[in-house]
């Protein structure tokens, strides 16, 4: 029997395209695409730096900032120009931002907020080459939450220290990475003399050294920090003596503190959803000795982390003073947490820019039920803009005010904003001799005086009202709330009542 | 100087100082008992400054920032401790990628 053969014929296929991936497959690979990119690179580097300019363009023309020492910065400037004497804005003393803010003052709040805008974007970039060098990923992602961190953000669009201290710390540790170490420690000096607290970064710095022995490399680290930041401090050294190193020192509330660091640093809900995150990484915490072992620059991180938290403890005026650790933590969480929890991390901190909750309970977060309240609120950008635009407000109020001539009244927090934003039309001049225990002597000590006689003061004592009296001027203070704007009240009784706004 | 020869800090020359403090290395325990003690002086230093000049006036606020200052500076020093007295070299410097493209991110968060 012949076996019959037989042809098969395959019949073929249709050629159409590729079946394409499914669609939360290429949300992820797209996520993984953008969490992976080199910002450090010309094209991510230009789209970033676009996003970073346009998102803090509604921000720049909002006064100098919602702190009233970035005013206090401004009017340094005005007076060095209309008396040519320097005067710090505050002790310690911010030499290297007031000069700077002197030179370009002339151009008003655009101009120095724009500046501190430019140095911040400058500072993201030495931040994406630090984390290209030290191959910690996803460094796309650590990039873009440095970026849009609302913390850092709202301070890169204000005229004050703490980006262009962070900035210049930043560099420093950048060049701490490529073991120049001299250099490192000039920048580290300028850093300093931007905002004080950043010499302190020496000592992490220098772990990174000591571990590997370098010595001579240490002694250049720190005697270059030294004698730059000795150098740039020499102006207020020279005037002040070792009391430049005096400071406001007191404590405020705990309550205040609580929330300073949970509310006012990240927002509640980022605040709340990081220690979540963060009591979820525990077990990881067995590993970090390791790790600190192994490798100085997470030593360093973490150490500098936990110096800036220190610092904060032990004067927790203002979340501001947490931006330095700012970057640094970042890189340890980067270490800490497992990678989804890092990208809910970074992803939460961001939103906060925009978002966040608060409890709408009568009894505030006093009462368990306040869980129960808990309702959507503006993010810490979008506070940051109503919060600038009604210290600006208030100043309107104070200048339009039925407040009658030959009055006295007493602004507190709003009289350096008061001061700056009608240097024009007050004259402004100091009501006591100067002395050097004065924390701020062109905002503490001075009058703004109007062409009604009308005074505008910070604080007085009751002495100063009496004197005041004695001369034949009526004294005012002030009240402020949302709800029923500004109200004027004349105060009677020097000994009985207080002399500043509520 | 002959191998596993270790120099005495006591002899107050530079260069056998210098020789003995880049041999020095302790183990994990007592380098972080070193540097963790040192740490919890600085705390404890800082919070007495704050009593004496009335920093800290309330007994509220005595304990918690003391508290909060001690414990900070002894992990400041557990961390000083671990890196400089018993730092781990089985591959030199492992965090600073030298290469221009430093991708693969040795040590740093995966997936």
């Amino acid at each position: 029997m012949v076996a019959e053969t037989s042809t098969v014929h395959t019949i073929p296929r249709p050629s159409g395209p590729p079946a394409s991936p499914a669609p939360l497959t290429r949300i992820r690979t797209g996520l993984d695409r953008l969490f992976a990119l080199d910002f450090t690179r010309r094209p991510q580097a230009i789209v970033l730096a676009l996003l970073f300019v346009l998102s803090r363009a509604s921000q720049l023309n909002l006064g100098y900032g919602a702190d009233a020492d970035a005013w206090r910065v401004a009017i340094t400037g005005h007076w060095f120009w209309e008396h040519g004497q320097f005067y710090p804005s505050r002790l310690p003393g911010y030499p290297l931002h007031e000069l700077i803010t002197t030179l370009i003052i002339g151009g008003g709040w655009l101009a120095t907020n724009t500046a501190t805008m430019l140095v911040a974007l400058a500072g993201v970039f030495i931040f994406a080459a630090i984390v290209k060098r030290l191959a910690i990923e996803p460094k796309g992602l650590l990039t873009l939450t440095y970026a849009f961190t609302p913390l850092l953000w709202n301070a890169s669009t204000v005229t004050m220290d703490y980006m262009w201290g962070l900035t210049f710390t930043l560099g420093a540790y950048l060049l701490l990475i490529r073991r120049q170490y001299l250099l490192a420690g000039v920048v580290l000096g300028i850093a300093a003399g931007f905002r004080p607290v950043s010499i302190a970064f020496a000592g992490p710095f220098l772990l990174v050294v000591v571990r590997g022995r370098d010595f001579g490399g240490a002694a250049r680290l720190l005697g270059g920090a030294l004698g730059t930041a000795a150098a740039v401090f020499a102006p207020i050294w020279w005037r002040y003596g070792t009391r430049f190193l005096d400071f406001a020192d007191w404590r405020p509330p705990w309550g205040e503190t609580a929330r300073a660091l949970g509310v006012e640093a990240l927002g509640l809900m980022p605040a709340v959803t990081l220690g979540i995150l963060l009591l979820l990484s525990l077990p990881r915490l067995r590993l970090v000795p390791g790790w600190v072992r192994r490798d100085g620059h997470f030593a360093a991180q973490l150490a500098a982390t936990l110096m800036i938290a220190a610092v904060f403890v032990r004067l927790p005026l203002e979340e501001g003073y947490l931006i330095p650790a700012a970057p640094f933590a970042l890189l340890v969480v980067a270490r800490l947490f497992r990678r989804p929890l890092l990208v809910t991390a970074c992803v939460v901190v961001v939103l906060g820019a925009f978002l966040d909750i608060h409890t709408a309970s009568s009894e505030g977060w006093r009462s368990p039920a306040a869980l129960l309240y808990l309702r959507p609120e503006k993010g810490r950008v979008l506070v940051d803009r109503a919060l600038r635009q009604q210290r600006m407000q208030v100043a309107d109020e104070t200048w339009t005010s039925a407040l009658p001539d030959n009055a006295v009244v007493t602004m507190g927090y709003y009289y350096p904003i008061f001061a700056e934003m009608y240097h024009d039309r007050t004259e402004l001049r100091f009501r006591e001799d100067f002395d050097p225990r004065v924390i701020g002597p062109l905002t503490d000590i001075t009058e703004a005086v109007d062409q009604r006689n009308r005074v505008f003061v910070w604080l007085l004592t009751e002495g100063q009202v009496r004197e005041y009296r004695r001369r034949g001027y009526r004294t005012f203070t002030m009240d402020y709330r949302s709800t029923e704007r500004l109200t004027l009240e004349e105060t009677l009784n020097p000994a009985l009542e207080r002399y500043g706004p509520r | 100087m002959p191998a596993g020869h270790t120099p005495s800090p006591f002899s107050f020359r530079p260069r056998a100082l210098l020789a003995w403090a880049r041999a020095l290395q302790l183990a994990p325990l007592p380098a972080a008992l070193v540097g963790g003690g040192a740490g919890l002086l600085v705390g404890a230093a800082m919070a007495i400054t704050m009593r004496a000049s009335q920093v800290i006036s309330a007994r509220y606020q005595d304990w918690i920032a003391a508290a909060g200052l001690l414990i900070l500076w002894g992990l400041i020093g557990l961390v000083a401790g671990l890196t400089v007295l018993a730092p781990l070299n089985e591959d030199a410097d492992p965090a600073v990628c030298d290469t221009a493209d430093a991708s693969g991110g040795r040590g740093a968060n995966r997936a």
